[in-house]
């Protein structure tokens, strides 16, 4: 029933099967909505947030999914800028990606703000000394760049594409494209960057402070290198992913292999950078507090295990498989090893967020956990949920890869 | 909220909320805030305006420094708080710094916070230190 606005050449599920799809991550949605109307109406009572736990499942989401978006940027960088023209064939793929990621962000930090009616007064009356004023105008700015970028994407839809002044904006919008990647690169790093400051200067909390150069903590540099070492990998995960759910192959091998390699390098790059930043907060920053580098890895369950885990088994790994098996391993393999650099991403978020909150400060403190309550779970579905659905409604509608056209059909659709 | 090790910021969870009949009993110069804002001790600053304005009338740029007490120091029935200015060597909260019986929570963070405690006790007063092993230990 929906054929005539599926792209030319693209076999699509049918709608019946489409729509048992969307169904249940619908109803996620509408569940979502439900939990975010509460917590909007009748105020973060609702979640399990407290005094000592303002940081919690959102601002993990928030951080996480800023940081797998970092695809977007970086693929527009590497195929504008850098001219790797064969990273063409997940570019539309990646700026939807990118799109969902930071207008996910954007949602939920609109609810996790407190009083959502005075968020503009972060731009009215920006504090110019906190690293959160430069990510909040930068994730805007960029969310804005990113809208622009989806623009031609959506107007190659076919039944868009009849109407003429639309085919003359998206030409016209292309010609502008390399001017928004590195726009769009510019404020990435910052706001990448001062996502990981934001933590470094907690002067306050030594398992999070970090020093560096200039007023940028280490932490600002980890954090860049970090998302543009694991957003390539997002998109391979995700590019495997939708190839898989929709049976078809929408990619070469070769695009694969490259984006395998690309985020290899970055990776170790930031393992190596990272093991550094971390041996020199035990030996030097920590001791110079008077404490103990490794009395932070005391508290269960947060041991040197999650030091290790996020490291070694999260970060050298997949690395290595994705730097020295990039030729040699199936494509499987290299899909396997960037599924690994988005969980070391996540842990990553989660240990800035939720381990530098749990652990004790003062001396008569106690060491806290905290689970979030239903409706922050609900939230954080809204997102995933909106995710899917909006990324299927693009899949389906929008030619998101070039390459797909004339592509081999892997199995029964 | 987050940066503060202290745990010295409160959110408003909730609208305040008080017995009816008790509105008579606010602090005309203070607003209750409202549900989704932080907020933290300011040593009573609606009473430095008041002691600035009071020095104002007079024609006075400083303030009398006993026109400005937080209500907490004002209310303490046993005077176990004193307030004042550190850089003022003649005040009685110079005299008691100056005895060596002072610490700060968490000095060796380098946070600088503007509560300083007194104790008679040396191990009291080196808890404001200590080390994250040591409360590990406690904590089991």
């Amino acid at each position: 029933m929906d054929r005539h606005l599926v792209a030319r050449g693209a076999q699509r599920a049918p709608f019946r099967r489409f729509a048992l799809w969307i169904a249940p991550w619908a109803v996620m949605l509408v569940l979502g909505a439900y939990a975010i109307y509460l917590c909007l109406s009748k105020g973060l009572n609702q979640t399990n947030m407290d005094n000592r736990f303002a940081f919690g499942l959102w601002i993990f989401l928030d951080l996480s999914i800023i940081a797998l978006g970092a695809g977007a940027f970086f693929t527009g960088f590497l195929v504008y800028i850098m001219k790797r023209h064969e990273l063409r064939a997940v570019l539309s793929s990646a700026v939807v990606l990118g799109f969902i990621c930071y207008s996910g962000a954007i949602l939920i930090l609109m609810v996790d703000v407190g009083q959502p009616l005075r968020a503009w007064f972060t731009f009215w009356h920006p504090n110019v000394h906190s690293m959160l004023t430069e990510v909040t105008f930068c994730i805007t700015c960029y969310l804005t760049v990113l809208a622009i970028e989806y623009a031609p994407i959506l107007m190659k839809n076919r039944k868009l594409k009849d109407i003429p002044a639309f085919l003359v904006f998206e030409f016209e919008l292309h010609k502008v494209m390399p001017i928004l990647a590195g726009v769009g690169t510019f404020l990435s790093f910052f706001h990448q960057g001062s996502l990981g400051g934001l933590y470094g200067v907690l002067q306050g909390r030594p398992f999070a402070f970090r020093e560096g150069i200039g007023i940028w903590p280490t932490t600002f540099f980890l954090f860049i290198v970090s998302a543009v070492a694991a957003g390539p990998s997002f998109i391979l995960l995700t590019t495997w992913l939708v190839s898989k759910i929709s049976g078809k192959r929408l990619v070469t091998d070769n695009v694969s292999r490259l984006l395998a390699r690309i985020s290899g390098i970055l990776l170790i790059v930031y393992v190596l950078l990272k093991s550094v930043d971390t041996l020199g907060w035990l030996n030097k920053t920590v001791p110079e507090f008077g404490l103990s580098g490794m009395s932070f890895f005391l508290w269960a369950p947060f041991n040197v295990w999650i030091l290790f885990l996020e490291v070694v088994v999260f970060g050298l790994v997949p690395a290595l498989l994705l730097l020295a098996g990039n030729k040699q391993l199936r494509v499987g393999w290299l899909v396997f090893s960037s599924f690994l650099v988005c969980c070391g991403i996540l842990l990553n978020r989660f240990v800035m967020t939720i381990q530098t909150l749990s652990l004790p400060t003062l001396p008569f403190d106690k060491f806290m956990l905290y689970s979030p309550s239903w409706q922050e779970v609900a939230a954080f579905l809204f997102v995933v949920a909106y995710g899917v659905i909006v990324y299927s409604l693009s899949f389906r509608y929008l030619r998101l890869f070039p390459q797909e056209a004339g592509a081999i059909r892997l199995q029964g659709d | 909220m987050a940066a503060c090790p202290y745990h010295a910021r409160y959110f408003n969870w909730w609208d305040p909320e008080w017995p009816k009949g008790m509105e008579g009993a606010l602090n005309p110069d203070v607003a209750p805030r409202m549900r989704g804002v932080v907020e933290k001790c300011n040593f009573c600053f609606h009473r430095l305006q008041a002691a600035r304005e009071k020095a104002a009338v007079r024609g006075a740029r400083d303030i009398d420094l006993s026109d400005y007490v937080p209500a907490c120091v004002e209310a303490c029935p046993a005077k176990a708080i004193t307030f004042g200015d550190l850089l003022d060597e003649s005040s009685n909260v110079f005299r008691l710094f100056e005895d060596g019986k002072t610490f700060r929570l968490l000095e060796n963070l380098g946070t600088a916070p503007k509560v300083y405690y007194r104790s008679e006790r040396e191990w009291v007063r080196r808890l404001g230190e200590e080390d994250f092993a040591g409360k590990a230990e406690r904590n089991g």
